[in-house]
């Protein structure tokens, strides 16, 4: 007879929500694989299984009992346990009771501070089927339900109500109460098509069974299932289909059986901007659109029903229906906004506070509007319209489609300004200027809008600072981490000369008493914590980011080109070496900082070869060095310095930089700061 | 669908399925509520243990969702279908499938699917879980779980199962727009919803976006939470309720006319939740030393609840 046997526990309930499915799966799988390690249980593959009405875990073999254990227990020395009679005293007789025996049947055995009472025995394997109910409900009561509910009388609570157990070991069930309900092997197919029990006869028939009552178990499949369905439908009417991820996930997430339909929507709804039907299909009725090779929509729409239905022509239309009129809603708002120019929607900004102590959203268009007017003209572009792209950037939050569509602000903002007759580049602008609204997405395409959203994100981090609400661990809610990273990119990007400092005196300046000047170097810190994390991720040591911020660059273009400057030193052969020669460098300048001020190298108090042969080097390197640094070339910079090193190498060798003499030695002290002040005009190399 | 169902035919039909199942059939509370679940036969009956089951059609009125009748799908007042469970059985679902059947719908020609949706009314302290039902991509009912009324646990729990009666009608009757439900094809021919409601919609959107008295709103505002509390604190907890229902809409028009700003949004909701928080917890001591008597009653077999 075999010693392992299959295992598996349904539990069979209402619909549960989309989204919490895959976290509830594999919790349970999880937990099952843990408590069942934590007893001792030998176990092969275990396979989650989840759809909108169950939640599954079958495991194959399963050990059907732990093994016997050895307990083996110290107890007191023999010196506490036996009196000077030999005789077992209170602790010796303790001990052995504490071991359910006799003190004669206890043995001894040698410890560091002398023999000592032990006794071993050994505990007999449990039955599995004897550890599962208490198992099962234990792995059940860890997981994380987001939102659990109470139903009907009972006490129990759980994601939605629970309808049954199926807990089978074997061809056994396994009695228990679990979530309220006696375990069973009875399990029910699909709602409508196989509403009748199905009897399960063992663990391993279970996909099985439930494929045939209409029932894809195994998630992956059936999402897999629903891909090559919409494929299939959208060739039909030889259109794509790009597949949004999550959608799929949702929607794979209520169905069981998924049957993919194809729908028409009437064709007049492709004027509303494309953006608006698509979030209409997607959010409202989780339905994906299509399009042709050029991306360009068609209107179509699919859609995955949850039946074979009798007659699949009464689902299309319906959903047809519905979608025509939520399309139709799109429309009316898109063509009532367009009642009112955008000029005219900003003005009833000055409704909506933008937080309590900070004013008004107008209030805050005003400052984004000025911030933008400054940048531009600093960077020779066209002040005016930076100027009027801020002023009306947020003029579509009081738009109808934005209150329907909150995702679509900005985007909307584009579409009603050219429609009134704003320029081009302020129309884009003002649609650009959220981005980049998550961590991968596009940077602004256009100079306007890269100025403008640089200028929306610095007011935020501004003001939210100034009212002191930092972000603290996973609280953020005004998102500044991504928008200080958000503005950072951008620069970096666009390579703009732009001063962050500079930037956020500005910005602080135009919240009036609102903001108090001494709130820029906390926001320039932040930005410089999120510069660095994006830096580590992408591979760039964190020495090498302080090595920079050691310099205190404030443009973060020329931040960047030092980063990656100082990233090729480290290449090269004579990188460890110079890094050496600059902490000794820093070391000793730090004790002599004080007597240094205003001292320069006299080449008359040179006398060493070697120092002289350092000043000669530095005098010549500095001629080469210093029109790359002016032009930023920080590379080449140090790749020339980088040939300093046997001349560095050589003066600290041979030349005694503490002289007794105190002319002397104030001379190769400010040799050496000629020295550090060469390097460390890119990045502070004594930090590697 | 082998016939037209009308208007006034679906409330029957569904009435008639849940009578049925031991519910009485009740009628609409006589104030304005944005839903059904405002009727004292929901919020106060799903507080404390005693067992529930009824039937009403509630007339709700949303003034910000008025579209001066120029909208096909949006109206700010309409009809609600109301089921009221308690306990909730725990054959809900199927009781509620039962009831799409007797309307001629056949879940194996049409795509039902219960969708998570889950209900919070924060003015009155209010939550559940449960879903949206679709039909075909339409949600044409909420079916929730009630958790917590006036801020009190619901134990047992309440079901609550809401009809959207005009999406329902549209769906059964083929049309497009609220406005060409059939209501009743009598002997001098057909009434269409047009007939009965589009000039209210075109008055009351008028009325609730451009000519309601913001003033006289806010002063109604103050004295309908003003004497709330007062009639609680003398006990007459039902007239209470009745202030917290009317503040409750008061609050609603205000928002029509954009009269309550972002910030002043949530103190207003928060002095709402306050009168229904007082109201339940009254309501909750009041019936607890009566000895909660439909408990008694079911329990003396005296009451025809049977679930």
């Amino acid at each position: 007879m075999s010693n392992y046997d299959d295992f598996l526990l349904e539990i069979g309930c209402e619909e549960l929500p989309a989204r919490a499915q895959a976290i509830l799966i594999n919790a349970l799988a999880k937990g099952f694989e843990t408590a069942l390690t934590d007893c001792g249980l030998a176990h092969g593959t275990i396979h989650p299984y989840v759809t909108p009405r169950r939640l599954a875990v079958f495991i194959e073999k399963l050990q059907k009992q732990t093994l016997p254990q050895k307990v083996e227990r110290k107890g007191p020395l023999l010196s506490l346990a036996l009196d000077a009679d030999g005789k077992p005293t209170p602790a010796g007789l303790g001990f052995a009771k504490s071991c359910g025996v006799e003190f004669a049947n206890l043995e001894r055995i040698a410890s560091d501070k002398g023999e000592c009472l032990y006794y071993c025995s050994e505990m007999p394997g449990q039955m599995t089927t004897e550890l599962l109910p208490a198992l099962c409900n234990k792995v059940i009561a860890a997981l994380p339900i987001a939102k659990a509910m109470r139903w009907g009388n009972s006490d129990v609570s759980f994601a939605r109500p629970v309808h049954w157990i199926v807990l089978l070991f074997g061809k056994e069930v396994v009695p228990a109460k679990i979530l309220g309900q006696n375990s069973d092997r009875q399990t029910y197919g699909h709602r409508f098509h196989h509403p009748k029990a199905i009897s399960l006869d063992e663990p391993k028939h279970y996909e099985a069974a439930l494929q045939k009552a209409y029932v894809v178990a195994d998630a992956g499949k059936r999402r897999a299932l629903i891909v090559r369905g919409l494929k299939e439908v959208v060739a039909t009417v030889k259109g794509e289909v790009t597949l949004n991820e999550e959608l799929l996930d949702e929607v794979t997430a209520i169905v069981e059986w998924p049957v993919p339909f194809l729908g028409q929507f009437d064709k007049h709804f492709l004027t509303v901007p494309h953006e608006a039907l698509i979030l209409a299909m997607q959010q409202h009725q989780k339905a994906f659109y299509v399009h042709d090779k050029e991306q360009k929509l068609l209107p179509y729409f699919m859609g995955v029903s949850n039946i074979e239905s009798r007659d699949p022509s009464q689902v299309v239309h319906g959903n047809e229906r519905v979608m025509n009129a939520r399309l139709a809603d799109a429309k009316f708002f898109f063509d009532s906004d367009r009642k009112h120019s955008l000029a005219f929607m900003a003005q009833k900004l000055d409704h909506i506070i933008f937080h309590a102590r900070l004013g008004t959203l107008q209030d805050r268009s005003q400052r984004i509007a000025e911030l933008a007017k400054t940048i531009a003209l600093s960077l020779h572009l066209n002040g005016e319209e930076a100027h009027r792209a801020g002023l009306l950037c947020k003029a579509d939050l009081v738009s109808d489609m934005v209150g329907e569509f909150p995702e679509l602000q900005g985007i909307m903002g584009g579409y009603y300004a050219a429609h009134s007759h704003e320029t081009p580049a302020v129309a884009t602008a003002i649609a650009e200027h959220y981005q980049p609204r998550f961590a991968l997405d596009e940077l602004p395409q256009s100079p306007l809008g890269a100025v403008v959203a640089i200028a929306d994100k610095l007011d935020t981090l501004v003001g939210i600072f100034a009212v002191g609400e930092i972000p603290k661990g996973d609280k953020d809610p005004y998102a500044l981490r991504r928008l200080a990273l958000g503005v950072l990119k951008i620069i970096v990007d666009r390579q703009w000369p732009l001063d962050l400092v500079q930037l956020l005196q500005k910005a602080c300046e135009l919240y009036g008493d609102k903001a108090k000047a001494s709130v820029v170097q906390p926001v320039f810190d932040f930005m410089m914590e999120r510069f660095k994390h994006h830096y580590i991720e992408q591979g760039i040591a964190a020495e090498i980011f302080m090595a920079v911020l050691a310099s205190h660059p404030v443009k973060p273009h020329d931040f960047a080109l030092r980063l990656r400057a100082v990233q090729a030193f480290c290449e090269l052969p004579q990188s460890a070496a110079l890094a050496a020669a600059n902490k000794r460098v820093s070391r000793i300048l730090e004790k002599e900082a004080a007597s240094l001020a205003g001292q320069s190298v006299q080449e008359a108090l040179l006398v060493e070869s070697a120092e002289k042969e350092l000043w000669r080097a530095l005098s010549a390197k500095k001629k080469e060095v210093l029109p790359l640094y002016a032009a930023q070339d920080y590379t080449k910079a140090l790749l020339l310095l980088a040939l300093l090193q046997p001349t560095i190498d050589a003066f600290f060798e041979n030349t005694m930089v503490m002289a007794e003499d105190k002319a002397q030695r104030f001379n190769r002290l400010a040799l050496l700061v000629e020295l550090r002040d060469l390097f460390s005009a890119v990045a502070d190399l004594s930090c590697l | 669908m082998v016939q037209r169902l009308t208007f006034q035919t679906i409330i029957q039909k569904l009435q008639q399925f849940w009578q049925e199942q031991s519910c009485l059939i009740l009628q609409p509370l006589d104030l304005e509520v944005g839903a059904g679940t405002f009727h004292p036969q929901t919020f106060l009956k799903s507080i404390g243990p005693e067992p529930w089951a009824a039937v009403y059609v509630q007339p709700c009125r949303r003034p910000t969702d008025g579209r001066y009748g120029q909208n096909p799908n949006r109206v700010q007042h309409y009809y609600q279908l109301q089921v009221i469970l308690k306990p909730s059985p725990l054959n809900i679902q199927e009781l509620y499938l039962d009831s799409l059947r007797v309307l001629g719908i056949d879940p194996l020609v049409h795509d039902i699917r219960f969708v998570e949706d889950n209900w919070a009314s924060p003015t009155l302290g209010a939550w559940g879980l449960g879903w949206e039902v679709w039909q075909d991509g339409m949600e044409v009912s909420q079916f929730t779980y009630f958790q917590q009324t006036g801020g009190l646990d619901c134990s047992p729990v309440t079901g609550e199962l809401t009809y959207g009666l005009e999406r329902l009608a549209m769906y059964l009757q083929g049309v497009n727009s609220i406005f060409d439900i059939l209501w009743h094809e009598g002997p001098s021919g057909p009434i269409y919803y047009r007939d009965i409601f589009l000039q209210n919609e075109e008055e009351m959107s008028r009325y609730n976006f451009e000519c309601a008295d913001v003033d006289a709103l806010f002063k109604q505002f103050e004295y309908y939470e003003t004497e709330g509390q007062r009639l609680l604190e003398i006990g007459l907890v039902l007239p209470a309720y009745e202030m917290a229902i009317k503040a409750s809409h008061v609050f609603n028009l205000l928002d029509a006319r954009h009269a309550i700003s972002v910030t002043e949004r949530q103190r207003y909701i928060l002095r709402l939740r306050t009168l229904a928080v007082g109201v339940a917890n009254r309501y909750y001591a009041l019936r607890e030393e009566q000895g909660f008597p439909l408990l008694k009653a079911q329990q003396q077999g005296l009451h025809h609840v049977k679930l």
